[in-house]
């Protein structure tokens, strides 16, 4: 495959990279997992079949071996030799097409999964890319991607109460965990009953977000392991929502996890977008990635 | 003086468990920990991917993408449960050096490899080789690892070493420099910005992405540098620019 145009940021991604985090080695992984567990569902993948993560869209390749693909995440208009096709859809591919991917209309992440899985530098087991570290591959324009060629078969598509609307107020459920016992009630209070916005700042490391101050109990924390979907609330008091590029140890009062689930409407926020927080239980938490392994294995 | 490690388990989210350590953060119950989480991961491998040991605990991540992990979360517990009691590992603060492994790290402490090594000396009113002697005698302790791959903080660096990190933090700091701030020093294994004080640099490449090397260091374990002249720092390898 060789990319014409790569948008903002795309990243080779698979399910993240375990195993090394005790080194300060970051897992990476798609932002929006609901989206790129579809994708390699449609194509009949591993689970784990490695995708390309497009930020935004403004995407552009031409194929040069036969294959299918499917395409998973925010809302683009998709054109494969200039005709439109619809998103949450896997596609027969054959050498010399061309696929172009607009500006996302809504949504931030669009995943582009192929049969077989994207060919990728693999780095201690895994080609999940974290920039920041140099980790992995970021795809640019004139970069040619391998795969292995595949026979046609069978296109699919996502059933419709799976594919989601990229709302611009999103409520997120969180587990309480890490420091909670340590904040105030008012400030519990204040963090589930506030509407948050999403800052500039917002990346694959962390969404930071503007609104009421949390404030932070006032204690010093020793630097301990950080779960993907911590909310940390530093000394401004405006709560950071780790994501897939997270660091592996930091030391400031975190007040919940993010439901893992969740990320993935996260994921595709925008700066902007609205956010407020509502409680669950582990237990609750559990059951909904659970289901959501299950179904794809 | 000795203290009964008390550890104790306990859920953190849907996908990740902690272990809590009572007992005195230091170099012994660092080892401690780290040795816990190798024995965990060793054999729990299949049901944990990852065990991120710090001063006081060890964040444990499930393998959730494995099914087996889902049917046997309550035997899982247990099994960690069973080595947590069986872990009768007694903290002795006295002797955590004796028999413990040594990383040495040879390092070319020169102004041309070390931009800040005379500042240093200035702002603690001492010779830059009072400087070398004073930061390669001691042997220090991985106090965290984990902000960035292969960077270990490490101390007690001398008080007579101690100032703040720069105000100005440079851009990009060499390879293998190694640098001071507060109580600690460390070696950066790679270029990036850095805002402690510069004053040497090792020839060694401590980490090398392409080999799946991420360094040597882990928690707890002990520190020490020497000085060698030029000659022996360019035979190890070592970049002068």
């Amino acid at each position: 495959m060789r990319i014409l145009r790569s948008g903002l940021l795309a990243t080779v991604q698979d399910l993240g990279r375990y195993g090394y985090q005790d080194q300060g080695v970051r897992t990476g992984g798609p932002m929006d997992e609901h989206a790129f567990l579809w994708a390699n569902h449609l194509l009949r993948n591993d689970h784990n079949a490695a995708q390309i993560e497009i930020t935004f869209g403004s995407f552009e390749c031409v194929f040069t071996k036969p294959t299918m693909i499917a395409l998973c995440g925010a809302q683009c208009q998709l054109r494969i030799d200039g005709q439109i096709v619809p998103m949450w859809h896997s596609y027969a591919i054959v050498a010399g097409t061309r696929l172009e991917i607009s500006y996302t209309q809504t949504g931030v992440r669009v995943y582009l999964a192929i049969a077989g899985g994207f060919d990728a530098q693999v780095t201690a087991g895994s080609m999940a890319t974290v920039p920041g570290q140099q980790i992995g591959s970021v795809v640019s324009a004139d970069d040619e991607i391998e795969f292995a060629a595949q026979v046609n078969c069978m296109t699919r598509a996502v059933p419709s109460q799976f594919i989601p609307r990229f709302e611009q107020e999103v409520q997120l459920a969180c587990v309480p965990a890490y420091q909670y016992h340590d904040f105030s009630d008012a400030e519990r209070h204040a963090f589930f009953n506030s509407r948050f916005q999403v800052s500039k700042e917002n990346d694959r490391m962390a969404y930071r977000l503007t609104g009421s101050d949390i404030q932070a109990p006032n204690k010093a924390y020793a630097s301990e392991g950080i779960a993907l979907g911590a909310v940390q609330i530093p000394a401004d008091g405006q709560p950071i929502i780790l994501c897939a590029d997270h660091q592996s140890i930091g030391g400031y009062a975190k007040i919940v996890c993010i439901a893992r689930v969740d990320l993935s409407i996260l994921a595709q926020c925008r700066t902007g977008d609205c956010i407020s927080f509502y409680e669950t239980t582990v237990e609750e938490a559990t059951q909904k990635l659970q289901q959501r392994i299950m179904f794809f294995r | 003086m000795s203290t009964q490690l008390k550890l104790h388990l306990q859920v953190v989210n849907e996908s990740h468990w902690c272990i809590q350590a009572s007992g005195t953060p230091g170099p012994a119950l660092s080892r401690a920990l780290h040795n816990l989480a190798l024995q965990i991961t060793d054999e729990l491998g299949e049901y944990i991917s990852d065990a991120i040991t710090s001063s006081q605990s060890i964040l444990l991540c499930l393998q959730i993408c494995n099914t087996e992990t889902w049917n046997n979360l309550q035997l899982i517990k247990e099994k960690i449960n069973a080595i947590l009691d069986h872990f009768s590992h007694v903290v002795d603060e006295t002797v955590n050096d004796c028999i413990e492994e040594i990383i040495r790290l040879p390092v070319y402490y020169a102004s041309e490899v070390a931009e800040d090594l005379s500042s240093v000396a200035e702002l603690c009113a001492l010779s830059p080789d009072e400087v070398i002697l004073i930061h390669s005698e001691k042997i220090y302790s991985t106090f965290a690892i984990g902000f960035s791959i292969g960077f270990a903080y490490l101390g007690e660096l001398d008080q007579r070493l101690s100032i703040s990190r720069k105000s100005t933090p440079r851009i990009s700091v060499p390879a293998g420099s190694v640098a001071i701030a507060e109580r600690q020093t460390a070696v950066y294994p790679q270029p990036s910005p850095g805002g402690w004080h510069i004053i040497g640099r090792c020839p060694l490449l401590l980490v090398d992405i392409s080999r799946d090397n991420f360094g040597p260091f882990s928690l707890g374990c002990s520190v020490q540098f020497y000085a060698i002249d030029k000659h022996e720092f360019i035979q190890l390898g070592g970049q002068l620019q």
